[in-house]
């Protein structure tokens, strides 16, 4: 930087006995000086530059889909593992196929917090386990030994359980992603000369199903083109549209919710007044594990559903009686003004804010029509379009996985 | 450090670009390897859910058209049986009243493999309703019962297509009948006139509870039939069936005052 000080120091006197005009000679040392800056600034714009590359490549990791290979490294910083619990695994063959990083894992015998033992599994990658729900032999409910595939009205419970690995108190952040798959017709393609007209013709024939993620327009096009299944890559428009839907539908939940005796003449039977508490509206559970609870089972409790009806979720007296089935969360009258966040307020502010995901979205819905589905009009074009909705996810999904992710959170 | 800061200054100016930028990768490198650690410290799980196909089941009037089309009025137990000619129909100089009627309606929908037929009745006018399987067709048959239909061309709602199916408004189809649906009743004892009343039985007590005092005639009879969809490739079917009410005469004629029974169809999946 002291270039100009070193070039003229001080008590010399400029270089007056050179040819040319001192005048001259400053403009050339000026312009010498400029073009160095250049390219300082350049070094500095080039260096900055990496910098930025470098910076958003590690943004970009940060918020990339969690789908890449390298799951399988050992996580042994993270201060507990996660395991499941239950008679079997849903699916097993189909979730395999489309993602094989997830296993059973390891079995073990582990204690719950009161003491409870039982058989729990472990991994970093976890296929989540179940318990087919042992039905009342004395009903005549559907079959028992089916296990029932999910449509609208199903519900869960998602069997995940943290064990720290000491014994201090600590937080973990749960993140929930649905993902949809369909299941479209394969068809091998072959030409075959017409004996008639003795032209080539090109023949369809249906080999089977094959099931294929949902992720994007383009992606789900090709996947369809791939097992020359036109008509499933010409609608894939409304496969994406479906699996938004079904992304929309299904929501998750942290409590069970309250229960009523009702007496009648044939005795007293207990029916749900509602059936959750605490919504997770935006798919993020930030959980709390108190202390002392090293080597054992904690359980992060998650309830998923999938609505039945748009009164069980939108409804908040129904003094109309519009609502067919349980409500989701407890009704109550919103009141927006105020600080605290009933949860029928998040599920209204949830259905406002992920109109498109909910909705068909035929007519046009307004938040005014959200916050007051009581009135019967709004409620009747609310609750076709909801319904449509299910259709559509009936109809264009054929399977859906709940991932869960687990980290630490500080 | 002194030293250091020395020698640096003593370097050329490539030199200390050179320099500078090395530091700078290798300190980008160690931020961007923690971004790539965190990314692999978390732990996931996966549950995997099948999804039911939405079980779409229609019960429609012939040919799918709207159920409007279906119409099960004007039974008239007085009338008599005409002629080709347009007389009344006599034998041994006696007319002959009309003891029946037959009505078609079709059952469609996708992805069932069998379905429950339900019919709900009253026992007001102490009909007989017996459900026949039919076969369409757009030419006329030349024997075999069957019940002609003028398509109206509504279709608000179903709006199944199924291939071949080329018929226009005014069309006239035939249904033949065929053989009867084997189903049961629920709450009717064979030959009896009316349903099973009284708080025992359970299908009263879900409709009336813990009430007794129910006119015997209006306690609806429930029939029902397992029926295999035989649906084709593409997931979906089409059924048709053919209501036939029948009267006896001598029966219908003990009853002066004119009635009204409700008869209901109901299907639901059943696989």
């Amino acid at each position: 930087m002291n270039d100009n000080k070193s070039k003229f120091p001080i008590g010399e006197l400029a270089q007056s006995a050179s040819s040319s005009s001192p005048k001259v000679d400053e403009l050339a040392e000026k312009k010498k000086n400029q073009k160095k800056s250049l390219i300082k600034m350049g070094v500095m714009g080039v260096l900055t530059l990496i910098l930025l590359i470098f910076s958003s490549l590690s943004w970009f990791t940060q918020n990339r889909e969690t789908s890449v290979g390298d799951m399988q490294i050992k996580t042994a910083t993270l201060p507990f593992d996660i395991a499941t619990k239950g008679a079997n695994v849903r699916n097993q063959s189909v979730i395999n196929s489309k993602r094989s990083e997830y296993v059973e894992g390891s079995s073990g015998p582990y204690s719950n917090p009161s003491g409870t033992s039982g058989t729990y599994y472990t991994d970093d990658s976890l296929l989540l386990r179940y318990t087919p729900e042992v039905d009342d032999p004395n009903t005549t409910d559907v079959d028992e030994s089916i296990t029932p595939d999910i449509s609208p009205g199903s519900s869960g419970e998602l069997s995940l359980y943290v064990i720290p690995k000491t014994d201090s108190s600590m937080k973990v952040k749960v993140s929930l992603n649905v993902v949809a798959f369909a299941e479209i017709d394969k068809y091998d393609v072959s030409t075959v000369t017409n004996a008639e007209t003795n032209e080539e013709e090109t023949v369809y024939t249906n080999n089977g199903t094959q099931i294929v993620e949902i992720t994007s327009l383009a992606d789900f096009t090709t996947a369809a083109n791939a097992v020359n299944n036109s008509t499933a890559a010409s609608e894939a428009a409304k496969y994406i549209a479906a699996a938004d839907y079904l992304k929309g539908h299904i929501l998750f939940f942290g409590g069970l919710g309250e229960t009523t005796t009702n007496s009648g003449s044939s005795g007293s039977e207990t029916v749900w007044e509602y059936y959750y508490t605490t919504p997770y509206t935006s798919r993020i559970i930030n959980q709390k594990i108190a202390s002392g609870n090293e080597g054992k089972a904690v359980q992060v409790p998650i309830y998923w559903m999938w609505t039945n009806t748009l009164g069980q979720i939108a409804l908040q007296t129904n003094t109309n009686n519009l609502r067919s089935g349980i409500p989701v969360v407890e009704e109550s009258v919103i009141n927006l003004t105020d600080d605290t966040d009933t949860d029928k307020e998040l599920l209204l502010a949830y259905l406002n804010t992920n109109k498109s995901s909910v909705f068909t979205v035929t007519e046009t819905i307004t938040q005014d029509m959200i916050y007051n589905a009581d009135a019967l009009a709004n409620f009747e074009t609310l609750s076709k379009q909801y319904n449509a909705a299910d259709y559509e996810i009936g109809t264009r999904i054929a399977y859906f996985m709940i991932e869960v992710t687990v980290e630490s959170d500080s | 450090m002194k030293n250091m800061i020395e020698k640096f200054k003593g370097l050329t100016v490539s030199k200390k670009i050179q320099i500078i930028a090395a530091m700078i990768f290798t300190i980008a490198l160690l931020v961007t390897i923690p971004v790539y650690a965190w990314f692999t410290n978390q732990k996931k799980a996966a549950e995997m859910f099948k999804v039911e196909y939405p079980n779409a089941l229609y019960i429609n009037a012939a040919h799918r058209e709207d159920q409007v089309n279906l119409a099960l009025d004007g039974i008239n137990v007085n009338e008599y049986q005409l002629n080709a000619d347009g007389t009344i129909k006599t034998v041994n100089d006696t007319p002959v009243k009309i003891t029946e009627e037959r009505y078609v309606f079709s059952v469609s929908g996708s992805n069932t493999n069998q379905f429950i037929l339900q019919m709900a009745h009253t026992n007001n006018n102490l009909f007989t309703y017996k459900i026949y399987a039919a076969t369409e067709q757009t030419t006329e048959p030349e024997s075999g019962t069957y019940v002609e239909y003028k398509a109206t061309g509504e279709h608000t709602e179903n709006t199944m297509v199924f291939t071949g199916d080329t018929v226009s408004k005014d069309d006239v189809l035939y249904y033949v009948k065929g053989d009867e649906v084997s189903g049961g009743y629920l709450n009717m004892g064979s030959g009896a006139s009316v349903a099973n009343s009284g708080t025992s039985d359970t299908h009263y007590y879900k409709t009336y509870g813990d009430n007794t005092n129910v006119e015997s005639h209006a306690v609806p009879s429930y029939w029902q039939a397992t029926i295999n969809a035989d649906q084709g490739a593409n997931k979906q079917f089409c059924k048709y069936f053919i209501l036939e009410v029948t009267w006896n005469n001598t029966v219908q004629a003990t009853q002066t005052a004119k009635e009204t029974d409700l008869v209901y169809f109901s299907v639901t999946r059943k696989s």
